[in-house]
């Protein structure tokens, strides 16, 4: 326990029982709002990081400002490749509103095998048990 | 202010001037301006005769070159002013000292047609006056009332004709825009209330309406419009004198020339006629090859002039197997030049040092030196091809070389094949960008996605003009970028993201900010397009860029091709001002597709953020709905399931129906085309039907009905299957609350009985109920988008149709499908499920 969780999501207040489901489980969740934000933070900390847990709907940031976000309906994706080529063992669960239509195939074939729940699917504690679920595939 | 007339209305011969003449009197005008070259005139001082009689003013001269006008009028009779298309160091001076008027006249396709340009000539060349036409500036993109307010000093007179967009801007087809005066997109209010405050009481001159119509027509109801809107109140009572009406001079014919029509004419004609219908490419070798069997010249050489490049270039050679140097000459110093510039049949000695000499162009030579020599050439006539529509371009010149008997041939007869061979031109590039805005529009309606749409647009543009390298750039929603949509061909120095323009910046935002097109047939040396880096390529040979211009005037996007492809040789191996007229028919058949794609596409987005916004407060209280349940079944030593029943469970059912509404929101945004799943292995009653039951609760609370009535089975006869988790939730749903809103209003009568069951390709999975029923004759449909029966309206059910549809996208999405399998007592819906969803890699 006690494995360093990076949540990275624009919103407040849905993200706050996520936070606080997870903190409760153990977990120490490090909260950033925008790619700017987590690059930061990962160019510090990335070793200590054990799961990303990652909305695609975000602001662009200044690191993706230039890219087609789709005023920034597609931001995480943009910031899921950066993570993949820089920090290519780290594990990332998608964590959206975005149907799986709207994550479809074309954009995330090209990122490998992405692990993604739908918020509205995924209650606080559902979150709790697929991030154990994944930090213990990892461990294996 | 005083009405003229310009005598272009009767085209580019003028037979009758006494007639002509009789007919603006007649509607009260008072000046005539003449367009028609000089020797059409008669003398000068006869012309003043027929003006004087009739109390009509000479205002203006534009036919011929300047020195041409000057010679003509003597010191006898001189117009008000003379048009020039600039200032002429060489000639305007002496012209200003002999007393004449220069009026600068901004016009396509020449020099100066800008208005900032115009000024700039102005304000450098006091002696210069100003003859502004409102139509040719707003083409150009200016903004004539403008051009009114800052000329006003200096204005000679105004030229009014009235345009629309259809034909477009090039300059093979821009005259065809030109419509009765109110009928086209000139600002008028603006333009009279310019004229009002500079208190303007001089010439205004009616000069084109619809090409082609009546002279007598484009009078009248350019007069009865000027009297309508009430600006010219004194010709309204003149008009009651008006005479009768006068028919317009035919078009000349081959018969024209004074020996009988023969069976050669004939051939001429049908070659002519063939010529028209083949593509633009083959069309000019084959008029060239028409001439040269009617006429009898040794070599035949067909020129396009390029303005951009100030280039002659040779666009068809007959014979073929003639060779040439080079295809491309200045236009400054060839003896196609003088033709051009006069307007006019030219006849050249070619065995004299300065050919051009008696035209006052000592040093203008002939750009193939190498082919008099070689063929034993001797004369050579340049017969401008004028086009039918606006006498004052020159489509191309046919340069036919011979030998002594080159000069016999005479001049009416040369127009007459002049008129044929424009017509046939004209005909061919018609039939192009007809077919190229076709194009477009037929796979418009094919594609409902923008990007789908440029994939083939680029495909449409790249057939119909069989470009290399294509570029479709569109102005972004800030509006102050003109990004890169769809491309091709091209290799880019700079990242995709950076792949764009800023308005003013560099060749294409320059374009895009003065609205302009360029074509540049030969681009290897302008340094405009030479230094320009928006692509690797190091042989630019040619590049063509058209803004495309939405109806309100601004611009969407531009389209930008580069080097033509294609083993033809001389012009149409370069773009042409035929090419600029297909690209812009293209142009104007796309923009209100992406126009409408574009808004599609902007609400579309706009619907899918409110749906994604919605789904925030719903993940809100289901977080907040689990901790509240958790705490309470603390405090309380309750299970969690024990707070189904109160206040908690009443949030979870909203928030459940809040969800499965939502669901079926998300297939109504116009960007869903697809269904993709997220498979998960599930138990049909345990996975699906349970929670689907509990979203309903408050569907049948409304209705007064209990879940008593709904009757599942466990479907222990179907294994777990790998379906969408959530979308066949959402099937369940719709299916249950269908049959909720439909059924009898008596809460005991309420049934819905939900079976499964194996068979031999997979699973079968039955709805009954015992409602009101599904009319045959619509069992068919009822799955479509949008269709409702007579017994939703009947029982004022309310909704849109769209619940079975959005069953049968999920449905179909799994490999199955559903239908109408009992129409009435019970109503019998079944879904099909093929077997293969008994494994994660099923065939879906």
């Amino acid at each position: 326990v006690n494995e360093r969780i990076l949540l990275i999501d624009d919103d407040r207040v849905p993200i706050h029982y996520y936070l606080r489901a997870l903190g409760e489980a153990g977990h120490a969740v490090e909260h950033k709002r925008n790619p700017d934000e987590a690059i930061e933070y990962l160019d510090m900390k990335a070793d200590e990081v054990d799961l990303i847990i990652l909305d695609v709907m975000i602001p662009s940031g200044k690191a993706f400002a230039t890219e087609k976000t789709d005023e920034g309906m597609t931001s995480g994706l943009f910031l899921l490749k950066k993570i993949r080529a820089q920090w290519p063992t780290l594990p990332v669960l998608i964590l959206t509103n975005l149907s799986p239509s709207e994550l479809g195939g074309d954009k995330l074939t090209p990122l490998g095998q992405v692990e993604s729940a739908r918020k509205i699917d995924t209650d606080p504690f559902d979150l709790v048990d697929r991030v154990r679920l994944l930090l213990d595939s990892r461990d294996k | 202010m005083k009405i003229g007339v310009q005598t272009v209305l009767w085209g580019h011969h003028l037979d009758d001037i006494p007639g002509a003449l009789d007919l603006i009197a007649s509607y009260g005008c008072e000046g005539v301006e003449f367009t028609q070259r000089i020797e059409h005139l008669g003398g000068i001082r006869e012309l003043h005769r027929m003006l004087e009689e009739r109390g009509l003013t000479f205002v203006g001269l534009s036919g011929g070159t300047l020195q041409e006008r000057m010679d003509y009028c003597g010191d006898a009779a001189r117009p008000n002013y003379l048009y020039v298309g600039d200032w002429d160091d060489l000639i305007a001076p002496d012209a200003v000292r002999r007393g004449f008027t220069l009026a600068l006249h901004p016009h396509l396709f020449k020099r100066i047609h800008r208005l900032a340009d115009a000024l700039n000539e102005l304000q450098k060349h006091p002696d210069l006056s100003f003859l502004p036409d409102v139509a040719h500036l707003t083409i150009a993109g200016d903004r004539p009332h403008d051009a009114i307010m800052l000329g006003r000093d200096r204005l000679a007179a105004v030229h009014i004709k009235d345009w629309t967009p259809e034909y477009g801007r090039s300059s093979h087809r821009y005259a065809r825009g030109f419509v009765e005066l109110g009928s086209g997109i000139i600002n008028w209010e603006q333009i009279f209330s310019a004229l009002r405050r500079i208190e303007y009481d001089g010439w205004l001159i009616l000069e084109q309406g619809t090409p082609g119509a009546d002279p007598n027509l484009v009078i009248q109801s350019g007069v009865k419009w000027l009297g309508r809107i009430g600006r010219v109140p004194e010709l309204r009572n003149r008009m009651s004198q008006s005479r009768p009406f006068v028919s317009r001079r035919p078009t000349s014919t081959l018969r024209d020339r004074q020996k009988p029509y023969s069976v050669a004419d004939n051939n001429f004609l049908a070659s002519v006629m063939l010529a028209a219908s083949e593509s633009t490419e083959r069309c000019y070798t084959a008029l060239a090859e028409a001439v040269y069997k009617l006429v009898d010249f040794r070599l035949i050489l067909m020129c396009t002039c390029s303005p951009a490049d100030n280039l002659i270039v040779v666009c068809a050679v007959f014979p073929t197997d003639v060779r040439l140097d080079s295809y491309v000459t200045s236009f400054d110093g060839s003896l196609s030049s003088v033709a051009l510039e006069r307007q006019a049949i030219t006849r050249f000695d070619l065995t004299l040092a300065e050919p051009a000499a008696k035209y006052g162009r000592p040093n203008a030579r002939l750009g193939y030196p190498d082919l008099v020599v070689n063929h034993g050439l001797t004369n050579l006539i340049s017969l401008p091809v004028l086009n039918p529509f606006n006498p004052h371009h020159a489509r191309m010149v046919v340069n036919l070389f011979g030998q002594t008997s080159a000069t016999e041939i005479e001049d009416h007869y040369l127009v007459a094949i002049g008129e044929c061979l424009a017509m046939a031109a004209d005909s061919a590039l018609d039939e192009r960008c007809s077919l190229a805005a076709a194009s477009v529009s037929v796979r418009a309606g094919q594609c409902l996605q923008l990007n789908a749409f440029l994939e083939e647009l680029k495909g449409v543009t790249l057939r119909a003009l069989r470009c290399e390298a294509l570029s479709i750039l569109l102005v972004n929603e800030a509006g102050d970028r003109l990004e890169i949509a769809s491309t091709t061909g091209v290799r880019w120095f700079v990242p995709p993201g950076e792949r764009f323009y800023r308005k003013g910046e560099g060749l294409t935002g320059t374009l895009w900010k003065n609205r302009e097109h360029l074509l540049s047939v030969d681009a290897r040396e302008p340094e405009r397009i030479a230094k320009s880096t928006e692509t690797v390529k190091t042989t630019r040979t040619s590049y063509l860029c058209t803004p495309m211009i939405n109806a309100g005037g601004y611009v969407v996007g531009m389209i930008r091709c580069e080097n033509k492809s294609g083993d033809q040789q001389g012009a149409f191996h370069m773009f042409s001002e035929d090419d600029l007229a297909v690209i812009e028919a293209i142009s104007q058949a796309a923009v209100p597709h992406i126009e409408v794609l574009q808004s599609k596409e902007r609400r579309a987005r706009g619907l899918r953020r409110i749906t994604h916004e919605l789904h925030t407060p719903i993940v809100a209280i289901q977080g907040a709905t689990r901790f509240m349940k958790r705490e309470l079944s603390r405090q309380r030593g309750f299970s969690e399931e024990a707070f189904s029943e109160d206040y908690i469970g009443d949030i979870e059912s909203w928030t459940h129906l809040m969800r499965r509404l939502l669901g079926n929101a998300n297939f109504l945004r116009p960007d869903s085309d697809g269904v993709s799943l997220r498979l998960e292995r599930v138990h049909l009653y345990g996975d699906l039907f349970v929670p689907a039951l509990r979203h309903v609760i408050l569907l049948l609370r409304d209705r007064e009905f209990t879940d008593s009535g709904i009757h599942v089975e466990r479907f222990e006869n179907i294994p777990r299957l790998w379906v969408d988790k959530n979308l066949f939730q959402q099937v369940v749903f719709n299916l249950i609350a269908n049959a909720i809103k439909f059924a009898h209003a008596n809460p005991r009568q309420f049934r819905v009985h939900v079976t499964g069951d194996a068979v031999t390709a997979g699973y079968e999975i039955r709805f009954r109920d015992w409602g009101p029923g599904i009319r045959r004759e619509i069992a068919e449909t009822i799955f479509d988008e949008g269709v409702r029966g007579e017994e939703a309206k009947e029982k004022n059910v309310v909704g849109d149709g769209l619940g079975l549809w959005v069953v049968r996208r999920v449905v179909e999405a799994h490999g199955g499908n559903i239908r109408v399998t009992g129409c009435s007592n019970p109503t019998e819906l079944t879904i099909f499920l093929p077997k293969t969803l008994e494994t994660q890699k099923g065939n879906l």
